[in-house]
């Protein structure tokens, strides 16, 4: 298993690699520079010039190329254009623990809702909670977020004016602790919109997934020897049928994952979050180009991860599959 | 009873059931399916609305203007002195909007209507090229000798660790920047062809590009599957050829799972173009595209809901539509779920 992660580890150098290498291709083919426009009005072309100078823009490609890929090896992803007092490590300190944040609530609230929501419905198959489950999970999937999220700050924040409409409840604290939300009623009261936004089509999805797996699982033969040795109802369908039914949902907890990190980006900008995916958008069109970067790399990084771990739970859950 | 009474009577009982491909029994079983086939209605209505908002679609090769046919207004024509109507409010001069109208004074409903064409163009392009290239793709990987099958498969995990969605932001603004600044050669073909199109050729591309790949895996999970099956080997006892085999008895049989996932994929794309028209990154304006309607007027949310509410229904029951078809074609395929 150690073998296994640490090919799967090594797997990801080459992955890196490439999303590096075509990210900062296309960062530089992009027309314009960083430093056309200083708020709104152009620089002058001396300034421009020695700021080139500064940054090593007047080097050639591949020599810029290289020298990004050194830095990074020692860990410095380099200076910010726009935002001159700040580097990259700067931001994604600042802005990464938000959007990660925003993206463990929705996928916890997705869990909380979608596991029990479809085990109801598989339990109660063909009955009114079954039917009652299954319609709201399809208008779940179904209803994007960017129709979502204007309707709640519609409904919450301008209607009832319960909640607040925009921004992040939470400022940038510790690296390491910003990761955990903290307990303040003012962080919750901002958080609960922009995570039910961004949880509702995960819970949906992970509803349906559970209840097609569930009754699958149900007809086995297996749970009806389980039945017949007369164990409880309860202990058959949490240790033996869930156990089972969860390995579809698992494998698709990867693609949720990225489904996620798209889905913070449409959520931080109807939110106007300052997270990752806002402040990416932002470096695109500013043609900041050690923030387009190190953004893509860290979301590269995050998406092997992601997969390594389902792949390691698929493991744990079934254990006929070995990685050798 | 007789032997031969009861082999008649056998054939008797199912005399239809000879000849019918599995994709004329999915259908069949479709039929049966009241929201499937609510939804496909409501697809194949959208579409009309989306040929015949206007007369393009005649004047397309004739030339000569395009006239109003189903919208009210054309879908660009702006009046100040008409902004910002409610539904069903009469303007100073009596002509009536039946959606309102929006901040430029442009009709809701004639804009909400024309808006079909982006959202089905995707729809339709981005599924045709992702089921085309990852069906090619998954069937000869998983056709092919285990060190093809291998290597193919790599690089589809390779693909798996790429943030996609940087990607078409990335590529996004570099075709925005080359429609404005133009091109030559092929690349100013490209550029004429997407103006032509209000901005949906690089749409299509960006899209195109990213939703082959589970496709690909889906139609090799299902190559592997079928191809160990018996009539395969009994076709190449025969002497079928690869191709005959591939064309006649793997395809129509990979088909059925493949075409279900596509449907099911269908609302990703239209979300994804939603998206990327909020951001600005989209379609061009005017064309109207119901995700830079809800952007447009996303700022007068306070004041002006239904400017959003209007293309969020529209753009909500769309992909409802194609939810339900596509769970209704899950169910017509997979036998096992069928006679609940």
């Amino acid at each position: 298993m150690t073998q296994y992660i640490i090919r799967r580890l090594l797997w990801a150098i080459p992955v890196l690699f490439a999303v590096g290498t075509i990210t900062f291709f296309l960062a530089r083919a992009l027309p314009g520079g960083p430093f056309d426009f200083a708020g709104d009005r152009s620089l002058p072309e001396s300034v421009v010039k020695n700021l080139e100078r500064k940054y090593h823009l007047d080097w050639p490609l591949w020599k810029q190329f290289a020298a990004y890929w050194w830095d990074l090896l020692r860990g410095d992803l380099g200076p910010s254009f726009r935002s001159r007092s700040l580097t990259v490590n700067d931001i994604i300190k600042q802005t990464f623990p938000v959007s990660f944040q925003l993206g463990m609530l929705s996928l916890l609230l997705g869990l909380a809702i979608g596991l029990p929501a479809g085990i109801l419905a598989a339990l109660n198959h063909n009955t009114w909670i079954d039917y009652t489950s299954s319609f709201v999970a399809i208008l779940g999937v179904s209803v994007p977020n960017i129709v979502l999220g204007p309707f709640l700050i519609w409904l919450f924040g301008v209607k009832l004016g319960w909640l607040p409409v925009a921004r992040w409840g939470a400022d940038y604290t510790d690296f390491y602790l910003g990761f955990i939300p903290p307990m303040t009623l003012k962080f919750w009261k901002h958080a609960i919109l922009p995570t039910i936004t961004l949880g509702t089509a995960l819970s949906a999805s992970i509803a349906r997934l559970t209840r097609a797996s569930l009754l699958q699982v149900i007809r086995e033969d297996y749970i009806r020897t389980a039945r017949a040795k007369g164990l409880r109802e309860r202990t058959i369908i949490l240790v033996h049928a869930l156990k089972n039914a969860l390995i579809p949902v698992v494998t698709i907890l990867g693609p949720l994952f990225a489904a996620v990190v798209t889905g913070s980006f449409i959520t931080e900008q109807i939110f106007g979050i300052n997270g990752l995916g806002k402040h990416f958008v932002q470096s695109v069109t500013n043609r900041d180009y050690p923030v387009i970067m190190g953004t893509a790399l860290l979301y590269a990084v995050l998406l092997i991860l992601a997969n390594l771990v389902v792949d390691i739970a698929y493991a744990w859950l079934d254990p006929r599959i070995r990685y050798e | 009873m007789t032997v031969q009474t009861r082999t008649a009577r056998l054939l008797e009982a199912q005399p239809e059931r000879r000849g019918r491909s599995p994709l004329a029994d999915a259908f069949r079983q479709l039929l049966k399916n009241r929201l499937a086939v609510v939804s496909g209605i409501f697809i194949i209505v959208l579409l009309l609305v989306a040929l015949f908002a206007d007369t393009a679609i005649f004047t397309l090769f004739t030339g000569g203007e395009a006239r109003q046919l189903l919208a009210p207004y054309p879908y660009d024509e702006t009046n100040f002195k008409y902004h910002d109507l409610g539904i069903m409010e009469r303007a100073e001069d009596g002509r009536l909007f039946i959606l309102g109208t929006d901040a430029l004074g442009r009709d809701l409903l004639s804009r909400t209507l024309y808006g079909a064409r982006v959202s089905l163009a995707v729809a339709i392009v981005a599924s045709l090229v992702s089921l085309v290239v990852g069906l090619a793709y998954g069937l000869i990987s998983g056709y092919s000798s285990t060190r093809v099958d291998n290597l193919m498969m790599r690089f589809v995990d390779f693909l798996y660790g790429f943030p996609f969605i940087i990607f078409v932001i990335l590529m996004q603004v570099y075709f925005k920047a080359l429609s404005r600044r133009g091109g030559a050669g092929f690349a100013q073909f490209l550029v004429d062809l997407d103006k032509s199109m209000g901005g949906l050729l690089f749409i299509f591309i960006a899209i195109g590009l990213i939703n082959w790949i589970g496709m690909a895996r889906i139609a090799r999970g299902q190559t592997l599957s079928v191809k160990e099956k018996e009539f395969i080997e009994a076709a190449r006892a025969i002497g079928a050829s690869n191709r005959r085999i591939i064309f006649r008895h793997v395809l129509p049989n990979i088909l059925g799972p493949c075409i279900v996932a596509e449907t099911l994929a269908i609302p990703g794309y239209i979300f994804l173009e939603a998206f990327l028209s909020f951001i600005g990154l989209g379609v061009n304006p005017p064309t109207p595209s119901w995700g830079l309607m809800i952007s447009d007027s996303f700022r007068a949310l306070t004041v002006r809901p239904h400017q959003v509410f209007v293309p969020s229904l529209a753009l909500t029951l769309t992909t409802l539509a194609f939810n339900f078809l596509g769970d209704g074609l899950r169910d017509a395929f997979d036998p096992r779920l069928r006679g609940e």
